[in-house]
């Protein structure tokens, strides 16, 4: 009388072991979109346009980040 | 223009050697040699301090000063570099230097001479920027890629300062205004001061100006 095995909910969209495959899908879509941004941004540390002019000490993000850390 | 400054605050130094290691790795220096080292000084004595020393860019530079060839010379910015191709390995840049900065790898038990080597502030020497040869002969050129000296970038309590010598100096200022001692940054009246206590760039701007 109680018996829910196969028969219950037999047309459900999202069936328990789908969900690993879904998951998966997801997972991968994810890793696409965050290349994608990485590929559009670059790196964090990138120096500024005028990097090819000027070879010496000039103040970057980086550098300006070490001088806000230095400030404690 | 910049000029390119370290400063140590002994106040903060905890002798971990992070700044050493940070430097030998980062250069690939030689057996033998350590471009910065972590000096204690009244080991033992009540004001006990460490302090990390390597070559202070010397405004007015000995080592520049003595050398019979000529190799040293010193950046706009600042930086005391020198040329390996015309060292000769005459060793007197060591003994002038106050800093004990300027080195010869030593192989053996007896050392061996060679090119004198030493801190170049993390920016390479007068080869091409980036290159092999620059990176085999001097090491990393950190400031041609936009960052400072590994040594004071890695320093876990930021006793160790490098860059801009107005910034360096406004962040000591404000260190000392907050704690309201020490106001004696280590080696900067022997780097960059002359015995009257005044700013040896100050005056050589002002000689460049007559």
């Amino acid at each position: 009388m109680t018996d829910r095995t196969k028969t219950d909910k037999p047309n459900s969209a999202l069936a328990r072991r789908d969900l690993f495959r879904v998951a998966g899908l997801g997972v991968g879509a994810l890793g696409a979109v965050a290349v994608g941004a990485v590929a559009v941004t670059g790196p964090a540390e990138a120096a500024p346009a005028d990097s090819t002019t000027t070879t010496g000490y000039r103040e970057t993000d980086h550098v300006r980040k070490v001088y806000e850390l230095s400030r404690f | 223009m910049a000029r390119m400054k370290f400063l140590c605050d002994a106040e903060r130094c905890i002798e971990c050697n992070a700044c050493v290691t940070a430097c030998k790795n980062e250069n690939e220096v030689p057996w033998g040699v350590n471009r910065r080292r972590v000096v204690t000084i009244n080991d033992g004595k009540p004001g006990e301090r460490t302090i990390s020393v390597a070559c202070m860019h010397c405004s007015d530079a000995p080592c520049k000063a003595v050398c019979p060839v000529d190799c040293f010379y010193q950046t706009d910015q600042g930086v005391v570099l020198h040329n390996k191709d015309l060292c000769i390995g005459c060793g007197y840049c060591f003994y002038a230097c106050p800093f004990g900065a300027p080195q010869y790898p030593q192989a053996g038990n007896f050392g061996t001479r060679g090119k004198m080597d030493k801190c170049t502030f993390c920016s390479g020497g007068p080869e091409e920027d980036m290159s092999e040869a620059e990176f085999k002969k001097y090491g990393r050129n950190r400031l041609a890629e936009g960052k400072l000296p590994l040594c004071a970038e890695m320093c876990s309590t930021k006793a160790l300062l490098a860059g801009d010598a107005d910034k360096v100096s406004d962040i000591y200022r404000e260190r000392v205004v907050a704690r309201g001692f020490g106001s004696g940054a280590w080696g900067w009246g022997t780097a960059y001061q002359t015995k009257n206590g005044q700013e040896r760039d100050q005056l050589r701007e002002r000689k460049q100006g007559q």
